[in-house]
Order: structure tokens, then C-alpha cells, then sequence
């Protein structure tokens, strides 16, 4: 598989939480290939890749949505206003490039910000959600015909290849863990598996985590694995923390999760020599392993984590082989995991 | 059209103050086309250019904009190859963290980085950073590596990117100054009824602007400063902050910062524009730095007016103007270079 083509197609595909059809569609395109594909009532693009076997049956997860805006009001002057539909770097929103997505077209514009000649005497903040504007150039009237309430703005970015096998994008997080799932089920294909294996590439995490949790009730595994973004060690940062770029999965030791299964996954990758790390939380894993968890009977997770930089911007940053070791640590435990 | 098309190619060049050699090449290389104009560099890097005209003018006249833009400059490369800088001119923290820029003169691609939203301290996420606390990322993995791309010194710029958008607006890093050289290469281009002057200047943005040599040079009678003002028709803005507007036309002043323009000329101005059916609009943020405080003090003085045009979120990798402001811009130029030569 070609990591940086199958992460490209995905980064640049928009899909905002509960909004995620053009994504989906390109996820639900590069698992074809694997098994039967189907999306569910919240739109959770499901592969069924081995029906459940000798009662074990494992559940891959990523979830395919990424951090946007939601369309609030417009202003008298044309403004567009929009709050975050999911976690948005509040120091990093001004003069971004956006696309409203409007029900008959697509805008382009920028989110407002005040050049330091017309801020006000007071001590400056940080702008709040409700008062991040798009300025799409459009009067008034004419925004109110174009955009509603309730359309989705896309913050743009670029993808890029960078030196040393790094690449930037926005919606890294987590079109990367969908890349991880996919670098596994080509490490898999052809093999025959000791286990049921069904791959989910869920909705609305950012937002919530509502997706991965009516799609693991429904396939109701023996275990499951999460695979999302996680802290990259950056300059202003310390190494509890974060972890380091190109050293690997970031194996996570959580309260909410399943220790035996923590403990298989730095096994199986000292095994078969695959970089790794600890990710050592001492509470909730942030991901969408804590709900989960709870799902259904309640279901045996381990967050399988990849380093990543600048988290929540449009200039997301990863190393292509964080993400081929983490597809190799999944594929070697699905094969040779199953913690009892 | 010429304007829009100079308008891209110059948002799209490179060249903070004091590091304007691309964007005085593309001017010099327009300014080669066009027939009865000479072009000389000054010793600080400002391009004169003189437009030869029908008739000889009772005064001389200097049109004045500037090429250079906001930016920065890289102060130490740490030991893991990220890369630490200050701002050139008078940058916002919000405007820089998550943005990509180019450095030097290979202009090597670099994010802005900042450490996740999710390890913020609580009074982090509320109060803007300062830009000594980010870092440029080229994606080096070591000290040495960065350093064989990048050196302490170099300058760079937000990478820019183009964009007409919305109902005639135009979207670009460097409008604020560009659209000027944009709309005096427009005025040079059109045969001249009298002969006149124009200076593209250096370093605005480090308020030492390259313009008070070029009007000792020069010595004009009659200088017109063609620069961005900083249009406050946004959210978030209020009162005399709110300055000007985009889509009301140029932008006049009685003052700015420490420069007081020429009363008469002034008025003049407001009625060449009311006679031609040009809108017009006075600024109330008058407290900011222009070209003219450089001009109007040098050469034992000159008359300066100010014919600006509105420009939103300047030094921004994305500020926006109004086409149609330009053009009444160009529109203005044109009707001064032939008033005030025999004002």
C-alpha cells in the first residue's frame, strides 16, 4: 500500500462530525477491497473483514470525522459566525482559510481577525467560539441566500510531504488511524484469521465519540482497538506529556483499559521488533476507547496511539512510519493476540 | 487585466522589509515594459521611476507606495532542528500559530508550530502567546540537519496563496502594501499628460520607511502616499477603530501617527474626488505610522497627501480588499498626476 497516496486521499476529504459523507465515501472506497462494506444509521462506515470465530472477534477502530465550524448567524454586515463542532485551537482560528458549505455551493473565505492598529487598550484574549466570523465577501443578503445555519465551515490547510518522511495536513487526525487500520488489512490479506474481524472508520468523535459507540454495541466484539492521534514531542512540551515522533505506537496504560491487552500489544511488538512506546494515562484515554468500553455488554479496549504534532490545527503533523509500525502492531494482533 | 494579474504576481513575491529584492525584481521587470518610463534603484533597495508626459509640470509630483510586508526573522536553531524567530513589524501571535510560511532565499516550507490545544494551561488557552514562545518546523529530525536549510538571519514570509473570492474581493498575504505597487504600475502604464514620479519604498513595516531617501532624491513639490489603511469594518471592532471600509472607496487622512498632510491638498483631493464621482471616505484611526511622517519631513519639507485604499486583517497571511477600491484608486492616481502638476 502506498501510505502517503492512501493518507492524502483521506486528509483531503472533508468530513466534519456528523457531516462526514464525503469522507466516509472515500473511507468506505479504500476498505472495499477488504470485505463488505455498509454505513449504519449514524453513518459508521462498517467492514466486515471475517465473521466472528472460536468466539473471538476483534473490532478496529478510527474515526473518520475532523474538527470544522457550524454556521450560528450572520451579522449585518455579511459575516459569517460559526462555533467549533469539535475542539478548536482558539489561539490559531484567526486568519484561517475556510470553505462554507452551503446547500448549493462551496465559499471561500477567511476567519476574521483585528491587526494589532484597531485592538482596543484592555488586555487581549484569545477569541471565543462565539466570536470566531468568516468573511466570505458576500453582502448580507446575498450570505443569507448562499449560507444557514447549521452548514458546516472547513478549515483549509495543505497536505505536504516534508522532509524526512514527514507529512502535514489537516484532518490527520484521525484519517491517520484510518490509515493504520488499512496498512493492517493489507498486511492481512490472503491470511487466513484466527479470529472475526470487523473494521469501523466511526463518526462524530471530535464531537462526542457517539459513532464508535452505537457501532461496537451493534458488533458487539470480544475486543477492541482504537487507533487515534496522540502527543508528539514539541519544543514548549515535556516528555510525560508527549511521546517522540518516529519511535513508534504509543501502546496506551489506562484505567479504562484492559491491561492483559496493553501488555500483548509491547509483547507482540518486541516480538516482531516494531518501535513502540508507553502511553501512560491516569484516568480516561481521551479517545474513543473510554465509551466503548462501556458499550454493549461492555467490551475489552487498548488505545494503540500515533505521535502526532500540532494537534487540532491545519498543519497536523506525522511521520509516515509512526503509522506503517502501527499497522504492523495491528496486524500482528489480530493474527497472534486475544488476550483470554 | 493588468491589475488584477500584478496584484497576484506581487501578494504572491517575497520580500519583508529590508528583504525585498524579489518583489522590487517583478517591479522593475513591469516597469521595463512600459513605454517612457525610466527606473533606477536608490542605495537602500527603493525603485524611482520617472514618467515622461505630454507636457513639463509647473510642480513635480512623487507617488509613493512601498513593496515590502510583515514577516520574520530567524534569531537560533534549537538542538532538535526547530527554529526560533522574531516578527518583523507588528505581527499578532493569533495570526501566526497553525500558519505555514517560506524561509530564506530557497524558501523552505515551515509550520508554525505551538505545542496541542489540549496540554494549554487554563490561562494559555485564554491570552494570546507570545511569537518568541512558537517555532518554525521544517520537519528536521536534528540541529545540524536544519541548519543545512536554514540559517540564523534568514527572513521569511507567510506562504501565500491568491484568491479572488466572494462579491469582487481578493484575498492574498501583502495586499495592505502590494495593491499600491499593483495600482502605480497601472499609472505608469497609461500615456501621462505630465511628466511625474513614483517610489516603490522599503521597510514600512519596521517604521523606518525607505521613502524619506527617495523624496530627498526626488524632491518633490507634491508627494501622494498609495498604501493600505487598515480597514476596521470587521467584528470585534468598534468606534474610531472602525476607521474605514471596504467597498466605500479610497481612504483620505488629515493625520497620521506623526505625519500632518498638507490641509489644502487635502480638500483638493475630497474635490477632484466628488467632481469625478470617485467615493470617498476619511479614516478615524489616525494614531499609525504612514509613509508620509518619512516624506513630509525630508528634503526641507514637502506637501503630502494621503490617497490610500482599504485593506482588512493586514499582516495576515490572508488580508482582503476590494477590487473595486483599487480601481478607484487608479482611478484617483490618474486624475492627481494631472491636477497636481499645475495645482
Amino acid at each position: 500500500m502506498d501510505t502517503e497516496r492512501t493518507l492524502k486521499a483521506l486528509c483531503m476529504a472533508k468530513g466534519n462530525s456528523g457531516a462526514e459523507d464525503e469522507a466516509a465515501a472515500v473511507g468506505a472506497e479504500l476498505l472495499a477491497p477488504y470485505g463488505k462494506v455498509r454505513r449504519d444509521n449514524l453513518g459508521n462506515v462498517i467492514c466486515e473483514i471475517a465473521p466472528k470465530k472460536n468466539g473471538r472477534h476483534v473490532l478496529l477502530d478510527a474515526h473518520i470525522d475532523q474538527i470544522a465550524l457550524i454556521v450560528t448567524h450572520i451579522d449585518e454586515n455579511g459575516f459569517v459566525f460559526a462555533m467549533n463542532c469539535g475542539g478548536i485551537d482558539r489561539r490559531s482560528i484567526w486568519g484561517t482559510r475556510v470553505t462554507v458549505l452551503g446547500k448549493e455551493g462551496e465559499y471561500d473565505g477567511v476567519i476574521c481577525s483585528v491587526p494589532k492598529e484597531l485592538q482596543g487598550d484592555g488586555k487581549q484574549e484569545n477569541p471565543k467560539p462565539e466570536e470566531f466570523a468568516a468573511d466570505i465577501g458576500f453582502d448580507k443578503e446575498t450570505a443569507e441566500k448562499l449560507v444557514k445555519p447549521g452548514d458546516r465551515v472547513m478549515l483549509r490547510g495543505t497536505w505536504q510531504s516534508m522532509e524526512n518522511g514527514y507529512v502535514t495536513a489537516p484532518a490527520l487526525d484521525d484519517r491517520a488511524g484510518c490509515a493504520c487500520i488499512l496498512e493492517a488489512l493489507e498486511l492481512l490479506r490472503g491470511k487466513e484469521l484466527p479470529c472475526g474481524l470487523t473494521a469501523v472508520f466511526s463518526t462524530r468523535e471530535e464531537t462526542g465519540g457517539e459513532g464508535a459507540v452505537a457501532a461496537a454495541a451493534a458488533i458487539a466484539p470480544t475486543e477492541a482497538l482504537e487507533m487515534d492521534v496522540s502527543f508528539g514531542k514539541t519544543p514548549d512540551t515535556n516528555e510525560v506529556e508527549t511521546k517522540f515522533m518516529k519511535k513508534g505506537p504509543m501502546i496506551g496504560f489506562a484505567p479504562g483499559l484492559d491491561r492483559k491487552m496493553s501488555e500483548q500489544l509491547v509483547a507482540l511488538a518486541q516480538k516482531h521488533q516494531i518501535p513502540w512506546q508507553y502511553e501512560v494515562m491516569n484516568g480516561t484515554t481521551g479517545t474513543n476507547a473510554d465509551d466503548m468500553a462501556k458499550a454493549g455488554e461492555g467490551i475489552r479496549c487498548c488505545t494503540v496511539s500515533i505521535p502526532q504534532q500540532y494537534m487540532h490545527t491545519v498543519i497536523e503533523k506525522m511521520a509516515v512510519a509512526d503509522i506503517q509500525n502501527t499497522g504492523k502492531l495491528i496486524a500482528a494482533y489480530v493474527m497472534e493476540g486475544g488476550a483470554e | 487585466m493588468a491589475l488584477i494579474e500584478n496584484l497576484r504576481a506581487l501578494s504572491l513575491a517575497n520580500g519583508s522589509s529590508g528583504d525585498e529584492g524579489a518583489v522590487r525584481g517583478a517591479i522593475l521587470a513591469e516597469l521595463a515594459k512600459i513605454p517612457d518610463c525610466k527606473a533606477f534603484v536608490d542605495g537602500i533597495g527603493n525603485i524611482l521611476a520617472e514618467k515622461r508626459g505630454a507636457n513639463r509640470p509647473q510642480n513635480r509630483v512623487m507617488f509613493c507606495a512601498r513593496m515590502d510586508e510583515a514577516g520574520f526573522i530567524v534569531t537560533n536553531i534549537d538542538e532538535n532542528g526547530f527554529i526560533q524567530f522574531e516578527c518583523i513589524g507588528k505581527v499578532d501571535s493569533r495570526v501566526v500559530i497553525g500558519r505555514r510560511v517560506l524561509i530564506g532565499d530557497c524558501a523552505v516550507p515551515a509550520l508554525v508550530g505551538s505545542k496541542a490545544l489540549h496540554l494549554l494551561e487554563k490561562d494559555e488557552r485564554t491570552s494570546p502567546a507570545d511569537t518568541d514562545k512558537l517555532y518554525f518546523d521544517i520537519g528536521a529530525d536534528s540541529k545540524e540537519e536544519a541548519e543545512r536549510r536554514v540559517h540564523i538571519g534568514d527572513r521569511a514570509v507567510f506562504e501565500g496563496s491568491f484568491l479572488e473570492f466572494g462579491d469582487g474581493f481578493a484575498m492574498g498575504k501583502a495586499l495592505e502594501g502590494r495593491a499600491g505597487c499593483a495600482a502605480l504600475l497601472e499609472l505608469l502604464s497609461a500615456p501621462a499628460e505630465y511628466d511625474f514620479y513614483a517610489c516603490f519604498a522599503v521597510r514600512k513595516e519596521i517604521e523606518g520607511a525607505g521613502c524619506g531617501p527617495a523624496a530627498f532624491t526626488l524632491a518633490p513639490d507634491i508627494a501622494v502616499v498609495v498604501d493600505g489603511a487598515s480597514a476596521g469594518d470587521i467584528p470585534a471592532v468598534s468606534g474610531d477603530k472602525r476607521s474605514c471600509s471596504l467597498g466605500k472607496g479610497v481612504v483620505t487622512a488629515f493625520k497620521d501617527g506623526r505625519t500632518v498632510y498638507d490641509t489644502a491638498l487635502c480638500r483638493r483631493l475630497s474635490e477632484l474626488c466628488e467632481a469625478n464621482e470617485i467615493p470617498i471616505q476619511v479614516k478615524r484611526n489616525l494614531s499609525e505610522y504612514s509613509l508620509g511622517e518619512d516624506i513630509h519631513a525630508a528634503a526641507g519639507g514637502i506637501r503630502t497627501v494621503c490617497a490610500e485604499y482599504p485593506v482588512r486583517y493586514a499582516r495576515s497571511s490572508g488580508a482582503v480588499l476590494k477590487i473595486s477600491d483599487l480601481e478607484h484608486e487608479v482611478k484617483l492616481l490618474e486624475i492627481l498626476s494631472m491636477e497636481l502638476a499645475a495645482i
